[in-house]
């Protein structure tokens, strides 16, 4: 155990040194240098850049001339607002449609959903998006078309959670507030929540297959057990399994997906900051954000990877 | 494990892959697209870039509205949408092929090199790929070009660099695997040397997996490329690519939706396509790992 400890955070290292390179090389594009540097060599203000970023010192953005990790916090709990969100409609809908899926093998709602869950993983978000805006928003009229709030709810960023604040403001607006924030939030969270959905459904539907068919469920069956309870107390178990080792990949798609949802629904977040930051050539902002973005990456993987660890024994023995 | 010639496996692929029926659709489509965007320029009714100023946001003929001249309508500047497409067809799928071609030669000289390098230094190039594995795509790809500026041609070296970490991962690692095999030591007992163990004995052993990662990537570097366009950073307007005009379309979904629907569709079948091909192709060449 001691051992694959010690191997991921040899890992850990490896991945902030790379991860730290090239954002200096990001920060080194800025025209005014966004660190005042006391050396000349490249290499010795590496390590000074290094110093700076301990210290909470990111930088000051060209364009809004503030410190770039301020802006970052400030921008990124609407973001994870929305990850969160969207991480729990795909985890509970993509495990439901997978487990009813490998119970109704070969039946049409397996062809279907199947069908289905490929279609969704073939789709390309900024389209599906759009096309989310096309029917519920301009069509129909259900839902906004961008945005967290309604103008006319004056809410204080207390914590910044949209969700949260406007429950805060409960005695000014009743349950009203929170409830158009939701409303806000539906669209964008099903949008960036469709092709994971898709991928944890079908790996739910195969990996549970898969363990159906051992034999610790054949003797399951022979001594009486109800479907129900082989798949939701035996088999679940351990198809779970695969799908948090595939988890990791999730938030990679998660991150990518985040960027151009907020882009499409005009949503406040750190997607829409790091765009408007390219485009614009605001070196001190594009490095943080990459940095604090990738640092959120590799730390959930790493926490992914010590859960797994944790959870499987054969992993834990030294080998 | 019995190793069948690999004509022999191939011919059974071939028997398992004609069976899926989803892998036929896919190749079908494919096929249809390849060849209209091999043929776009010839058939396309008019230049891409032609502005036809009075007949501007014309719906497609389907619509009442329609005009027989614009089988799928015009933009907001009177371009003919289904010119556009065509000539975006030919563009995105050259510019998919040749970021797949160049990330997959790169990776697997990579990924063949590693397999023979020594321990410690493996395992460090390991882990970088791993690195660049676990980072966002579309992440790395804009902090890339957010480096050497926006631009079609930054957007593709940003996607190549993207995609090379994943051939480098299979190379490897299929080779690694193949490396210990009873036959591969016979080998080297004869007096093999490592190159011709490499292209003899290994090679038609690892081509099964290459060439699921080459279908797959496929889908990936298109849909890349389409992301980059549709924010900005990729190919810039006026040139017909699929996820550019989807970008232009932005303003125009509520009063004019087939400037969206259109492009977006294009993108939508191929990805789909590549991709249930590469489902059968993947079950076709392992059926171990058959549903």
């Amino acid at each position: 155990m001691i051992a694959s400890i010690l191997k991921q955070l040899g890992t850990l290292l490896i991945s902030l040194l790379g991860l730290t390179v090239l954002t200096f090389i990001l920060s080194q594009q800025s025209d005014t240098p966004i660190h005042p540097y006391q050396s000349d060599s490249a290499f010795i203000q590496y390590f000074e850049y290094i110093q700076f970023l301990i210290n909470g010192d990111w930088g000051i953005s060209s364009i809004h001339k503030r410190s770039v990790l301020k802006d970052f916090l400030q921008h990124f709990p609407a973001t994870i607002e929305l990850i969160v969100f969207a991480m729990i409609l795909a985890v509970t809908t993509g495990l439901a449609l997978g487990i009813l899926a490998s119970t109704r093998r070969g039946g049409w709602l397996d062809n279907t959903l199947m069908t289905t869950s490929l279609v969704g993983y073939s789709m390309p978000i900024f389209w599906w998006g759009m096309l989310l805006v096309l029917l519920f928003s301009l069509t129909l009229g259900w839902t906004p078309v961008a945005g967290r709030i309604s103008f006319e709810y004056d809410i204080q960023p207390f914590t910044r959670f949209m969700l949260i604040d406007t429950l805060l403001h409960h005695n000014k607006y009743g349950f009203d507030a929170f409830l158009n924030a939701l409303h806000h939030l539906i669209l964008p969270a099903v949008t960036l929540s469709t092709i994971p959905m898709a991928i944890i459904a079908r790996m739910t539907r195969s990996s549970l297959l898969a363990v159906l068919k051992s034999e610790y469920i054949r003797t399951a069956r022979s001594k009486g057990i109800s479907k129900q309870r082989i798949i939701w107390v035996h088999a679940l178990r351990n198809a779970l399994q695969p799908i948090l080792t595939i988890s990791g990949v999730q938030i990679s798609i998660i991150m990518s997906g985040v960027i151009i949802t907020e882009y499409i629904f005009a949503w406040p977040g750190i997607g829409k900051w790091l765009l408007e930051a390219v485009s614009r050539r605001d070196f001190a902002s594009i490095q943080g954000g990459v940095l604090a973005l990738s640092i959120i990456v590799i730390a959930f993987n790493l926490v992914l990877d010590f859960l797994s660890i944790y959870l499987n024994p054969r992993l834990r023995r030294p080998s | 494990m019995i190793k069948l010639p690999v004509s022999a496996n191939n011919r059974a692929a071939w028997t398992i892959f004609r069976q899926n029926k989803g892998a036929m659709i896919g190749a079908v489509i494919l096929i249809i697209i390849l060849i209209l965007a091999i043929i776009g320029p010839w058939i396309s009714p008019y230049d891409p870039a032609r502005q036809f100023t009075n007949k501007i946001l014309i719906p497609p003929i389907w619509s009442p509205a329609g005009d027989f001249n614009f089988f799928l309508g015009t933009d907001d500047l009177g371009r003919d949408i289904l010119s556009r497409l065509l000539h975006g067809a030919r563009l995105s799928l050259q510019l998919t092929f040749t970021v797949v071609l160049i990330a997959a030669l790169s990776g697997i000289l990579i990924g063949a090199g590693a397999a023979f390098l020594n321990q410690t230094l493996r395992s460090l190039l390991m882990r970088i790929m791993d690195l660049l594995l676990s980072f966002p795509s579309l992440l790395l790809a804009i902090a890339i070009v957010a480096i050497i500026g926006p631009g079609l041609p930054n957007a593709i070296y940003a996607v190549v660099i993207v995609l090379i970490p994943q051939f480098v991962r299979i190379t490897q690692s299929s080779i690694s695997d193949e490396l210990n095999n009873d036959y591969v030591m016979a080998a080297r007992l004869d007096g093999a040397s490592s190159l011709r163990l490499l292209s003899h004995h290994v090679w038609p052993n690892i081509t099964p997996a290459l060439t699921v990662q080459l279908t797959f990537s496929f889908s990936t570097a298109l849909l890349d490329i389409a992301a980059l366009g549709f924010l900005g950073l990729g190919a810039q307007p006026p040139m017909a690519e699929w996820g550019t005009m989807l970008s232009e379309s932005r303003a125009f979904i509520q009063f004019a939706p087939w400037t969206m629907t259109l492009p977006g569709l294009a993108i939508f079948l191929t990805v789909l396509s590549i991709n249930l091909v590469g489902d059968g192709i993947r079950d076709a060449l392992d059926p171990r790992l058959n549903r």
